[in-house]
């Protein structure tokens, strides 16, 4: 523990800081990659190991919520309740939907 | 003493006790570590995070404060239902990558990961500075819904307050995250009851609630106000849907419920949150809607103050025991928050600015008894602020708030993706979004009266920023939020271009590809729990990630 203490702290950046595996350290933008002992890895804001075009279903109860237009109305009402609160309150079921099928799928 | 009094002074009690014996729960060897005061040993499964998280977001102010403005307006005070079910799609992209990167490296806070993403000691510490500039008056609004509740049992202002956050404070201190997750369990169970109850006493309106959504058209249709009624009106859609994406953007960046989210054991324990809050929504939605009722039954606020009215409906139509039972779930409701946003806070003020800048070697004891001290400090500013300013103050304060946290987005949510970012971009993106914020905020005058367009107040009077201040005709209003991080992300974009054309040098990027997807059991969160603790983890933190997760 002081041991790992004493050998970081000199860092101003990361004082409390420990790279896991202080080798493999880069910067990417400063051009030195030392990635090159690994097999080729995905990188890449869409070429991530977790990305999957799948993940874009997850737009459906972001966007619907967002869009008034479409359930700013009365009805039809279910029990007396206007549209406008009770489609909302089941975009709620949809979202849970949505990642629940996510979730089982990248197990 | 009264039935209401009784229950809620029995609830309380219950809970102090939970919050003190909290300590002892799964006590690990070594509780004097900020992982473990500060993060419950990073070791919560799927229930137990379940709780954390919906004491976390759905909080007291929320349950009191919302349901108000419904019942004042109507559609438009309806956002936090879009708000809180847009929100859970958006987290289940970014927040297991965080929760992977912060276990490998030992984060316990969002700055923390700043700085080594964008190897930047001043990025990280703006964000550390803003985050704790945003949870202080969160706090207090906690603070606010107990009042409201204090007021309708006709309790003195002043000394109950004091006592409920004092027992608060001291159980933080003791026992850390650990004690607001078992007291959230007694809160979830007191909502669900308010949430019958309300359902079973609408029910029992002849007619149900038909007569109630009548009943507050006929209100708003008096009303002279133009921008309520059950339906948005044409100018409160812009607003509506810019406050609900702003709210959502700034709940992923608050400190509390990242902290909320490193406690959980692993990825797999998030994901599955994430799938059953949204259901949580529908409480609140649920309790918003008694807004609605509170129009029906001709609920009237006591003294004027706005937020009674939920709390003086129960009062009004529910047995006192069940009135007693939800004032308690609303008392404890600003528990749970306001223990995680202080240690939130907390955590924040020891690991990037007492570590950072004063004592780069303290000890894990050293940093836990900072982080203790720093929730009671965080606390008890919040009461004072209640106690001795008055309680507007605070609401505006946390309406610069939101504000302020969602500039922090580029680094913290974006970074989880990207190190292209330039440092230099980073900050100046940031001032950028500030300025941009608190000057529109500004603008923004305060309207009131019968007809909802007479100036109150000049200046810093909501969140809503008219078009028309620049000279736009239309007399819709936009979330200033949403406007002050386009202009953060636009200079952070166009300043990175800049700075990586001319090839300056940004800050080195200390987090590696593979841990953003890191889970539990993977060697290098083991590794990294041996650095910690300078002791291999026991075997019990590493079941194979096959195996079933249950919340112990």
């Amino acid at each position: 523990m002081a041991e790992w203490r004493q050998r970081t702290h000199g860092d101003q950046y990361f004082g409390n800081y420990s790279a896991p595996q202080p080798d493999t350290i880069r910067s990417r933008h400063s051009g030195i990659d030392d990635h090159d002992s690994e097999p080729a890895r995905r990188r890449g804001i869409f070429d991530r190991p977790d990305a999957h075009p799948r993940t874009w279903l997850l737009l459906i109860p972001i966007v619907l919520p967002l869009t008034p237009t479409l359930y700013n109305r009365v009805d039809p009402a279910l029990m007396g309740i206007p549209f406008f609160y009770w489609s909302q309150l089941g975009f709620a079921f949809l979202a849970s939907g949505v990642i629940t099928y996510l979730h089982r799928r990248s197990r | 003493m009264d039935a209401r009094l009784t229950v809620f002074v029995v609830v309380f009690g219950v809970v102090a006790i939970l919050g003190f014996a909290a300590s002892r729960w799964r006590r690990p060897d070594k509780i004097h570590s900020l992982e473990e005061w500060g993060l419950g040993g990073r070791a919560f499964g799927n229930w137990v995070t379940f709780f954390l998280l919906s004491g976390d977001v759905y909080t007291a102010y929320t349950f009191v404060a919302v349901p108000t403005l419904v019942f004042g307006v109507g559609a438009s005070g309806f956002f936090p239902v879009p708000f809180l079910i847009i929100v859970y799609p958006m987290l289940f992209v970014v927040l297991a990558r965080f929760w992977s990167v912060c276990h490998v490296h030992g984060f316990v806070t969002p700055a923390e990961f700043v700085r080594a993403r964008f190897g930047s000691r001043g990025l990280g510490k703006i964000v550390a500075v803003l985050g704790i500039v945003a949870t202080m008056p969160y706090i207090a609004l906690q603070l606010i819904g107990i009042e409201a509740v204090f007021e309708v049992m006709g309790l003195p202002k002043g000394w109950p307050l004091t006592v409920a956050f004092v027992v608060l404070a001291l159980y933080t201190f003791n026992s850390g995250l650990r004690a607001p997750a078992l007291v959230s369990i007694v809160k979830d169970a007191l909502v669900l009851w308010a949430v019958l109850a309300a359902v079973l006493i609408v029910s029992m309106v002849p007619g149900s609630w038909e007569p109630v959504f009548q009943a507050a058209e006929a209100k708003f249709a008096a009303s002279a106000r133009t921008d309520d009624g059950l339906l948005l009106a044409p100018q409160s859609q812009l607003n509506y849907v810019t406050l609900a994406l702003g709210s959502a953007v700034a709940l992923f960046l608050y400190p509390h419920t990242l902290t909320g989210v490193l406690a959980a054991r692993n990825r797999g324990t998030l994901r599955r949150n994430l799938a059953v809050l949204p259901i949580y929504t529908l409480t609140l939605g649920i309790l918003m809607l008694v807004g609605f009722a509170a129009i029906y039954s001709g609920t009237q606020p006591v003294g004027g103050n706005g937020n009674t009215v939920v709390p003086q409906w129960f009062d009004g139509n529910a047995p006192a025991w069940t009135a007693g039972l939800v004032f308690a779930a609303i008392g404890v409701g600003a528990m749970v928050p306001a223990a995680i946003m202080s240690i939130a806070a907390a955590n924040l003020f020891t690991r990037d600015i007492y570590r950072q800048y004063f004592r780069p070697n303290a000890s894990d004891r050293e940093e836990t008894y900072v982080s203790k001290t720093a929730s009671l400090t965080v606390k008890f500013g919040a009461l004072l602020v209640i106690l001795l300013l008055n309680t507007q103050f605070a609401i505006d304060l946390q309406l610069i708030g939101g504000v302020v946290i969602m500039q922090t987005l580029p680094a913290v949510a974006l970074g989880l993706y990207t190190s292209w970012f330039h440092r230099g971009a980073l900050v100046t993106g940031v001032f950028a979004g500030l300025v941009t914020g608190l000057v529109m905020l500004y603008q923004v005058p305060k309207l009131g009266g019968p007809d909802g367009r007479t100036v109150v107040r000049e200046h810093f009077g909501g969140s809503a920023w008219p078009l028309d201040t620049i000279g736009i005709d239309s007399n819709a209003s936009i979330y200033v939020g949403v406007v002050a991080l386009a202009v953060n992300l636009l200079v952070t974009v166009m300043l990175t271009g800049l700075l990586r054309g001319f090839g300056v040098p940004g800050g080195p990027d200390r987090t590696r590809d593979q841990d953003y997807v890191a889970d539990e059991g993977d060697p290098t969160i083991r590794r990294m729990t041996e650095i910690i603790d300078g002791q291999p983890a026991p075997s019990s933190y590493f079941e194979p990630r096959q195996a079933p997760v249950t919340g112990r």
